[in-house]
């Protein structure tokens, strides 16, 4: 993956000093970047304690491997969004089969105390079905979500062409409307009797 | 270029409302507002499901968190050769040392003097001495001795 001219890296300046070994190099990049790839390892796993392990593991990445990075074949925020990404669905490969391709019907969900949300807060029930989605899903819609990131830039870091990452991203927004939808019916019923 | 309602409804599925996540984001925000009608509920539902998914904020790192990854860094891969890494000063100290060895080795060497000829005509003539007395003749040698003094 090579730059375009509009895309260079906004985080060019800081590379030379971190391959010299300059802490305040790494400092910098941390003011810059920790919030946002602690975000997205958040999203992705649905835990912000462990995705302070991510975090860290990304930082101390990039420090390790500064002096060998070749500039201009990828931007430093693309390559540390995918190793936190690849570790993200490490993680919950590893954490086991608790995501499968459908979304649980509305009974389990209120098994899972999803119930006691508020019925009318979408962000709630995004946020606990977005748990519920496949990893491969769940990860394109985070990655849609981080500003910074082309669609190109996001299918390389999932490892898929732009058009797999398109249908990856429409099966979980569709999925998400699903559950929405139907946590909306579930309270008009209950509304009604 | 325009986009067409069943490109503009594919990009909105995959990527909902905000056409700054489209491929082209311009041509989507002005496809979006030409084909408002046409869309209707699922533009209804997607703004809906962007709306939820923006609320959907986790907590911030904790401000210990850029500490612990300073206090944990670890040697990087293929140090330049100007950079002043633990290896390098390790050699110098090993240089250092070796040089302060010899240097101790040969001032020692240097302030070793070969004993002074009367102190080796002493020890010859007390091992003559210890001889003559084992033979019973040290009166001889004494007296040999002191006439040559």
């Amino acid at each position: 993956m090579s730059l375009k001219p509009h895309t260079l890296d906004p985080d060019a300046d800081l590379i030379p000093r971190l391959a010299a070994g300059d802490e305040t190099a790494l400092s910098e990049l941390m003011a810059r970047r920790l919030k946002s790839i602690h975000g997205l390892a958040a999203r992705l796993l649905g835990d912000p304690v462990m995705a302070e392990d991510v975090a860290q593991s990304v930082f101390l990445k990039t420090w390790t491997h500064a002096p060998k990075w070749e500039p201009g074949k990828a931007r430093l925020l693309t390559w540390m969004c995918r190793v936190a990404t690849n570790q993200c669905l490490d993680i919950l490969k590893r954490k086991g089969p608790i995501y499968s391709d459908k979304v649980p019907d509305i009974s389990d969900r209120r098994a899972n105390a999803v119930d006691k949300l508020t019925a009318d807060d979408d962000a709630a029930i995004v946020s606990s079905a977005m748990g519920q989605l496949p990893a491969a899903q769940r990860a394109a819609i985070t990655l849609c979500y981080f500003d910074e990131l082309s669609q190109k830039e996001a299918a390389t870091i999932l490892n898929v062409s732009v058009k797999a990452y398109e249908s990856l991203l429409s099966r979980g927004r569709k999925n998400l409307k699903n559950v929405m939808l139907s946590e909306q019916d579930y309270k008009e019923t209950r509304d009604v009797s | 270029m325009m986009l067409d309602l069943k490109t503009t409804r594919y990009y909105l599925d995959c990527y909902g409302t905000d056409t700054a996540h489209w491929p082209e984001p311009e041509a989507g925000k002005i496809a979006l507002a030409v084909y408002k009608d046409e869309l209707g509920e699922d533009l209804a539902q997607t703004e809906r499901l962007d709306s939820a998914l923006s609320d959907h904020h986790m907590n911030p790192p904790s401000d210990l968190l850029a500490r612990r990854i300073m206090s944990k860094l670890p040697a990087q891969d293929g140090a330049p050769a100007n950079d002043t890494s633990r290896g390098y000063k390790f050699n110098w100290r090993a240089v250092a040392a070796t040089f302060a060895v010899l240097s101790a080795v040969g001032f020692t060497t240097l302030n070793m003097r070969p004993p002074a000829p009367d102190d080796a005509i002493a020890a010859e003539s007390e091992v003559w001495r210890e001889a003559a007395l084992d033979l019973g003749v040290g009166d001889v040698f004494d007296w040999v001795h002191s006439e040559d003094g």
